[in-house]
């Protein structure tokens, strides 16, 4: 490399409860140069690209800053060493002018009064977005416009700080294929002026594109460093997958009963594409899938919360419409979302939430019978092993796992056949995902049929009857069980 | 007394209550204060039946509210369903009779059910839905009374005394206080509320319809005042009024937030209102036995309302109102 390093981090080291989030990462960064930044989901990128923008502290580990070592304290502080971090949620004021969005915080003022210098503001901002190269009004409404042009506004926000290292997080994955080439142009443009850029992404087919070296993580750990013409795809899915399981997941084998659910077409526009799948009794079928895959969306819309534009669901044979969650309740559907505070009721009772699905069949005329819902209550804390210090204990003061466990006993109560799974392993910890799976097996054994959407490749091997990998809202692939390797999956779950 | 542990349990039971409900201490904390400061005034039975008067008017009034406050909105018809009620009772009396009383709670129920429909087809929010509610029928009120107070004298028995020192319309107001907590504690409609209140979309991922519920919420609301008007009407003074007591929107208020039942929802309800209620009456009460200005008494009411919310939404040092 004929230019200067200027940043290096050296055993950069963070844990939270239960995970260790890095685990003694060094990386270095050119002056001009794109490095890509590679993982799965839960690989350790944000949790790295939090600490050099400052939003997050590290346990241990040096930062140098051009040969400097620095303590960045706060994002304010992270701007003011010239590093800039683009959000993937945008944080932009919808409803303000590009130019005041450029400057919030910072406004250029006019004496005496410390009234706002409108037309400074504007021709400034005029003037970085003239650097940049794009077309946008300074005075238009951030509301009118597009993902990329909103996208690029963000650069030039933190261009007009005088940014010296570009930190971006997926900043493709909403961009149209047109609004990426832009961005791409405009960050090579950035490049020639001696910007550095750190780019997250998990499209494989953008590394060679846009970048000069690759770093690969997965757990927590640096796997490796390579320019990008040693790293081709292959390569770089090796690096990815091969996260070794905590322990082993013991999957019981279930016969197949007869057919519960088969999806023919399911189309949302925009978003989710001709999707075709059956479900049998007993069956555990994984849907592998990224970030922004379309995962949960298929999963809102099978569950009645979102509607989809075409397509027909069958549940036992019978074409069903489904437009509410109580339909899909009422057709024996059951949905633990991704987000579990989503799911559950954090005010109420371990007793009223897992009722909360059933209380039709439970109650008489309206009426709460308050010993059946202890009842019932009591069955699944025993059966689930849910530990509280009391039954009727509200649900937010419950662990993760327990919650988790909560959820799960709501749609057990209303006797789901059919339970969707977004996710259900997120943010608990091993004991506790161990027994969520044993919970699966047990299902599977009782017949329901079983939607695991996932992320996580290790688990969706080692649990799934089948698998159907998901990207940019299609199915890629099957496999049958034993059939896909993780390098497998990966590759369906990262074409483009 | 065999079991030991048993003699833990009474104190145990205390603690926890005065933990979910800090406002009781309160409560304890202005009698005692006010018994002090004027014994000789305060502790009088003649004082308890005031006291118990406006703990009425608080609770009637507040207590439909407060289980719209459960869903995380906010309901301030309650002053314009008494004030048109009462009007329309006085046009209806030379036609319908005895019988003209009952539009009063029709005239809620209809209220809420108005008001449930348009907020949540509107999507607006329901603070300024309400208050202009509450100016337009206060207007209807003013133009169908020609512009005076028009008395009513007929219903008068209804908040007749029958216990000396013991207000009437406080013992009608009984079955109506269990009656709503009843409902959000005992029925299925309450669980949903509180529910939508804590998490609108878990409750519809639940299989919980959340705008047939939120309408429910407003029409049970109206309902409450509208049977609870029945009661003020005659207990307070028999006739449709026609200015517009800011007194009466803003104690009902106070008497739910006072309670401990959070504008943000999810929790709380008529249980703690009539707390809110009873806490709210006495201050209100041993401040005008006060030597302080009547005018000074309503900048310290303001204040209440705005310490109530502030603790209310973040709790108060080793106390979680939730």
């Amino acid at each position: 490399m004929s230019s200067s390093l200027i940043l290096r981090a050296e055993g950069i080291d963070k844990s939270y409860p239960g995970v260790h989030a890095l685990d003694h990462v060094d990386f270095d960064l050119f002056e001009g140069e794109i490095h890509v930044l590679l993982g799965e989901n839960g690989a350790g990128k944000s949790t790295f690209m939090k600490i050099l923008s400052g939003s997050l502290p590290k346990d241990s580990g040096r930062i140098t800053l051009r040969g400097q070592e620095v303590e960045i304290l706060n994002p304010h502080h992270a701007w003011e060493l010239g590093i800039g971090m683009v959000y993937q949620e945008l944080s932009l004021i919808p409803s303000t002018s590009v130019a005041e969005n450029i400057f919030l915080g910072r406004l250029p003022k006019r004496k005496p009064l410390g009234t706002v210098d409108w037309a400074e503001t504007f021709s400034r901002a005029r003037n970085i977005l003239d650097d940049l190269g794009v077309d946008i009004d300074p005075r238009q409404r951030v509301r009118d416009l597009s993902m990329g042009e909103r996208q690029l506004t963000e650069i030039a926000k933190a261009l007009s700080m005088n940014v010296q290292i570009l930190l971006l997080d997926e900043p493709t994955s909403a961009l149209s294929e047109e609004e990426r080439e832009r961005l791409f142009h405009i960050l090579r443009g950035l490049q020639e002026k001696g910007v550095a850029v750190i780019y997250v992404s998990h499209r494989l087919a953008e590394v060679p594109q846009i970048g000069q070296r690759v770093t690969v993580l997965r757990d927590g750990k640096k796997i490796g460093t390579l320019p990008v013409e040693q790293a081709d795809e292959a390569t770089l899915i090796r690096m990815m997958v091969g996260r070794e399981l905590g322990e082993q997941f013991p999957k019981t084998e279930v016969p197949r009963g007869r057919e519960l659910l088969r999806i023919r077409g399911l189309t949302v526009e925009g978003m989710l594409h001709d999707l075709n799948l059956t479900l049998h009794e007993g069956e555990i079928l994984g849907i592998f899938g990224l970030l922004g895959s379309g995962r949960t969306p298929f999963a809102r819309v099978l569950f009645g919360v979102d509607r989809m534009d075409s397509g027909e669901i069958f549940v036992d044979g019978n074409k069903v419409e489904i437009s509410s969650p109580a339909e899909a309740i009422e057709l024996g559907f059951g949905y633990l979302t991704e987000d579990r505070k989503e799911g559950l009721i954090p005010h109420l009772s371990i007793p009223a939430n897992i009722t909360l699905a059933s209380l039709k069949q439970i109650c008489q005329l309206g009426f709460l019978k308050h010993s059946e819902e202890r009842q019932a209550a009591e069955k699944y804390v025993r059966e689930l092993g849910i530990h509280t210090p009391k039954l009727h204990q509200r649900v937010e003061f419950l662990s993760g796992g327990n919650q988790q466990k909560v959820a799960l006993a709501k749609w057990l109560c209303s006797r789901s056949k059919i339970l969707i799974f977004d996710e259900p392993t997120r943010g608990i910890d091993v004991g506790a995902k161990a027994e969520v799976f044993r919970l699966m097996n047990d299902l599977a054994g009782q017949g329901v049929g079983i939607i695991m959407l996932s992320s996580e490749l290790p688990e969706v091997l080692a649990m799934a009857d089948r698998i159907l990998v998901m990207a940019g809202g299609s199915f890629t692939a099957e496999f049958a069980r034993g059939q896909g390797t993780q390098e497998d999956l990966m590759r369906y779950a990262v074409v483009r | 007394m065999k079991n030991p542990a048993r003699k833990n349990v009474v104190p145990q039971v205390l603690i926890q209550t005065l933990k979910t409900h800090p406002v009781i201490l309160a409560l304890i904390g202005f009698v005692v204060l006010f018994s002090a400061l004027y014994p000789e005034r305060f502790l009088t039975p003649l004082n308890f039946s005031t006291i118990l008067k406006q703990f009425v008017t608080l609770t009637l009034f507040a207590l439909g509210p407060s289980i719209v406050v459960v869903t995380g909105s906010l309901d301030l018809s309650y002053v314009g369903i008494w004030m048109l009620g009462g009007i329309l009772v006085w046009l209806l009396m030379p036609i319908t009779g005895m019988f003209s009383i009952l539009v009063i709670p029709l005239l809620g129920l209809v209220t809420g059910f108005l008001i449930g429909v348009i907020q949540v087809k509107a999507k607006i929010p329901s603070f300024i839905l309400t208050l202009s509610l509450l100016v337009t029928y206060w207007g209807i009120t003013a133009t169908l009374s020609g512009g005076y107070p028009r008395s009513v004298r007929e219903y008068a028995f209804i908040t007749a005394s029958l216990i000396p020192h013991l207000p009437t319309a406080f013992l009608w107001s009984i079955p109506i206080i269990l009656a709503a907590i009843f409902v959000m504690k005992r029925t299925r409609i309450g669980t949903y509320i509180y529910a939508i209140g804590s998490n609108e979309e878990g409750a519809q991922l639940a299989g919980i319809n959340v705008d047939k519920h939120k309408i429910l919420a407003f029409t049970l609301s109206g309902l409450f005042t509208g049977v609870g008007a029945v009661i003020l009407f005659p207990h307070l003074g028999g006739a449709a009024p026609v200015e517009l007591n800011l007194n009466n929107v803003v104690g009902p208020l106070v008497a739910i937030v006072l309670g401990g039942t959070p504008l943000v929802g999810g929790s709380g309800g008529p249980q703690r209102t009539i707390l809110g209620a009873l806490t709210y009456a006495v201050v209100y009460r041993g401040l005008l036995l006060s030597l302080l200005h009547p005018e000074a008494v309503q900048l310290l009411v303001g204040l209440l309302l705005i310490v109530s919310i502030v603790v209310g939404s973040r709790g108060l040092k080793g106390v979680t109102i939730t």
